[in-house]
């Protein structure tokens, strides 16, 4: 379970992990590029709104500054075409007059009386000193429908007069409301106007004149008579209301004002404005003041500029407060038209503009960073639901592996406990599919292989079996009971097999005429094949120790059979002995066996005999018997070379020698069996615990004649 | 027990060291049912064969035989305890020992 929980949880990690490696890169990146662009941005919004308020400033002042110079100009303009239409009235009557008088004979004498027109009046005055003849009043007269005319279509003209030399004046008026009183001019050649224009000879404008609140201006010119002598003046008396609504209609939102200088650098009008106190202001009109020695510098200098005809704009502080002033001439008359405008009302556009522009700037500013905030947020949600997602699918993924692993390990706890017929079913398609595929396989193996064991456990456990009732049915073959019923011999003898069955044998048994047939023998080899042999054998020697009563015959008859058909060369050596009970006569054959041991005279000694070949090699082999006679007490040992050949752990032999020796020295009471028991316990001391190699087979027989009777013989 | 083998064109040489008992005898066995193909004179060297047991004279009775029917085969070195055991089982008789190849008695299977 733990292991399981590792897989899914390191699969987790390593799928969150991977994912958060990413997500924290891009984050970082994106954070840093997002940061990096928010600097940027603000950087540029705060440096453009900085550049374009100083831009639009000045654009703002630049205009603001054309504006005034414009609006100056064009009031200018329209100033000096109203003077010059005065002064054009007056030209062409003044040349009208030149011409009359040059040529006295082309018009007719009028008559003088008679009123003017619905628009004018028209009056003749005299001085009292007059000295004028009727017909030069007559031919003057010409002049009136002129003047009447004149007056009437001239907005500016109050009246029109002509004066003569000759003391006498001619004047159209126009009709007002205020009063049909004719300006009186009996001293005519006395005003200013008259002086001025017949000293220059030329059109005049003389200065402007207050008549109580209206201001006035007179435009006088000269004419002449046929000899080119001066004849008169003829002048015009204008209003300045006109020209005063055209500076006062300039409106300047209490921001400012206008005002008109004349050739003098007097102000003539002034716009009416508020003044902080009943202080005179530094451009009252009609103060006479020439502004040009005015101790206000900036103001005087604007002054002469303006008296000189120059066009500009400048700064200057009248009345404690700083204008921005814009002039422009008047030609005709040589004045000069202003317009003055308060400069921090100028300026506030510009800083209203600039911090418009900068509360614009903190505004995109405060929308960029929202932008951008929103982003951040919108970017770190995006994190955690991708981080939430990562998580959800590694787990996915990590289920998606786990899960045939526990399938699989679920299957291999079941095979391990047996179940060698579960089949494991994974369907992923990937490696492990192919390790349950592969265990499938060894599961397969494994089950054939367990019931291949099964099998060949269940064979060798038969075959032991069949080997232990072979190895019964042998031990049940050898002579067990030593007691044949005759107290002659005493016998005892063992064969104790290396493997469940053996290839050496025993037998004893009594043949007709008291006589006792003991063999001892030795098949070749060992197992199944040599206890298959040795019965035959067994049988073969029994067989023919019955029925035939010399014992080298029964052994050749032996040999010839067990010859026949020994394809596998089995064979078998066999030591056999008669011996007679009455008269202790052992005849023997030693077919290739192990000699025997005899006691004779208390001493044990090998049975040399002659060389016999063993059973089962050469059909036609024929064998010698020999004899020996046995005395009371004396005994014969028989064995095999599982006895001698016995060997310890280091490959030593127990050996001829020592069998004798240990036999010697067995006391000459000693029974077959405790002769047996004393030779086995010194051969097992030999041994000391080494495996068996050889079938140990040996029989003991002791000759003891009843009452001596062997002696009798 | 050790086979060595000394192969000089029909001719073989086998030296057996060790013990030549039950066991080593089936391997002995084994051995000679395919290396004594072609073989016309086999030598058996038996100067460091220790000891015979009685299915190891099972094995050099079979080769004699066989080699008397495809060429010959002699018995050469033997030890005296290896040599008593021939004797007393007669196989000295049956087998062609180097010392006494003339008096070997003929064998008639």
């Amino acid at each position: 379970m733990k292991v399981k929980l590792d897989i899914r949880r390191r699969l987790t990690l390593v799928v969150l992990s991977t994912g958060l490696i990413a997500l924290i890169v891009l984050g970082g990146v994106a954070f840093y590029g997002i940061n990096g662009v928010r600097n940027l941005a603000l950087k540029s919004a705060e440096e453009l709104g900085v550049r374009s308020a100083l831009n639009s400033s000045t654009t703002i002042e630049m205009q603001q500054k054309k504006e005034l110079s414009l609006l100056a100009g064009d009031k200018a303009t329209v100033i000096n075409q109203q003077l010059s239409t005065l002064a054009l009235e007056v030209k062409k009557i003044a040349d009208q007059m030149t011409y009359i008088q040059s040529n006295p004979n082309l018009f007719i004498l009028q008559d003088v009386e008679g009123s003017g027109s619905a628009g004018a009046a028209f009056y003749v005055q005299r001085s009292a000193d007059a000295f004028f003849g009727r017909a030069q009043l007559g031919l003057t007269a010409n002049i009136r429908d002129f003047l009447i005319r004149a007056v009437e279509t001239n907005e500016m003209m109050i009246s029109m007069s002509v004066a003569s030399r000759q003391k006498f004046t001619l004047t159209a008026a126009k009709r007002s409301t205020q009063s049909d009183n004719p300006p009186i001019f009996f001293d005519a050649l006395n005003a200013d106007w008259y002086r001025r224009a017949v000293k220059e000879r030329t059109l005049i404008f003389t200065d402007v004149k207050a008549d109580g609140k209206a201001l006035e201006i007179f435009c006088a010119a000269p004419y002449f008579d046929d000899e080119g002598e001066l004849a008169g003046v003829v002048s015009a008396r204008g209003s300045l209301e006109k020209i005063a609504g055209i500076v006062t209609e300039v409106t300047l939102r209490d921001a400012g004002f206008c005002f008109l200088l004349d050739n003098r650098a007097r102000a003539i009008i002034t716009t009416d404005r508020k003044m902080p106190s009943d202080e005179q202001s530094e451009l009252a009109a009609g103060s006479n003041v020439d502004l040009r020695s005015s101790d206000n510098l900036a103001l005087a200098d604007i002054a002469s500029q303006m008296v000189d005809g120059f066009k500009g704009i400048r700064s200057a502080r009248i009345d404690g407060k700083t204008y921005l002033i814009a002039y422009a001439p008047v030609e005709r008359t040589d004045w000069s038209f202003a317009v003055a405008f308060d400069e921090s009302e100028v300026l506030d556009p510009i800083v209203e503009n600039a911090e418009l522009i900068k509360s614009l700037t903190q505004k995109s500013i405060a929308v960029l960073d929202d932008h951008i905030r929103t982003t951040m947020i919108f970017f770190g949600a995006f994190i955690i639901i991708q981080l939430l997602a990562t998580a959800y699918v590694g787990r996915r993924l990590a289920d998606h592996f786990v899960e045939p692993i526990e399938q699989l390990s679920d299957g291999v706890r079941e095979i391990s406990r047996g179940a060698l017929n579960r089949k494991l079913s994974i369907k992923t398609g990937d490696e492990i599919e192919s390790l349950a595929i592969t265990f499938n396989v060894m599961t397969d193996r494994l089950r054939s292989y367990v019931e291949n064991l099964k099998r060949s456990t269940a064979e060798r456990e038969h075959i032991e079996t069949e080997l232990s009732v072979a190895s019964n049915i042998q031990q049940s073959m050898l002579p067990w009971e030593f007691d044949l019923g005759r107290s002659e011999v005493e016998l005892s003898a063992s064969m104790k097999a290396a493997k469940e069955v053996g290839g050496d044998f025993y037998d004893f048994y009594l043949l007709e005429g008291d006589r006792l047939m003991m063999t001892i023998a030795d098949v070749s080899g060992k197992g199944v094949p040599a206890a298959l042999f040795m019965v035959v054998s067994k049988t073969v020697l029994k067989n023919f120790a019955l029925t035939t009563n010399d014992l080298a015959a029964a052994v050749e008859q032996a040999n010839y059979r067990l010859s026949q058909n020994n394809d596998e060369l089995m064979f078998v050596t066999v030591f056999a002995a008669v011996l007679e009970l009455r008269t202790g006569r052992l005849v023997y054959v030693n077919a290739g066996h192990n000699p025997p041991l005899v006691r004779r005279a208390g001493r044990f000694e090998y049975l040399r005999s002659e060389e016999g070949v063993a059973l089962g090699i050469d059909e036609d082999q024929t064998f010698r018997q020999s004899s020996i006679t046995l005395e009371s007490g004396d005994a014969i040992f028989l064995y095999t070379d599982g006895v001698t050949e016995a060997m310890n752990f280091d490959g030593d032999q127990y050996s001829e020698g020592r069998l004798l020796a240990r036999l010697n020295a067995i006391d000459d009471r000693a029974t077959a069996e405790e002769i047996l028991k004393a030779v086995g316990d010194d051969v097992k001391v030999h041994v000391d615990g080494a495996e068996q190699s050889d079938d140990i087979t040996m029989l003991a027989v002791k000759f003891n004649p009843l009452d001596g009777g062997a002696d009798k013989m | 027990m050790e086979i060595i083998k000394e192969a000089d064109g029909s001719n073989l040489t086998v030296k057996l060291v060790g013990r030549l008992d039950a066991a080593t005898a089936m391997q002995l066995d084994k051995d000679f049912a395919t290396s004594l193909k072609g073989v016309s004179n086999l030598a058996l060297d038996l100067a460091q064969l220790d000891y015979v047991a009685s299915a190891g004279l099972r094995i050099l009775l079979k080769t004699q035989k066989k080699m008397d029917r495809q060429g010959s085969m002699v018995i050469k070195n033997v030890q005296d305890s290896v040599r008593e055991v021939l004797d007393m089982t007669g196989f000295s008789n049956f087998l062609t020992l180097e010392e006494n190849a003339k008096k070997k008695l003929q064998i008639n299977f």
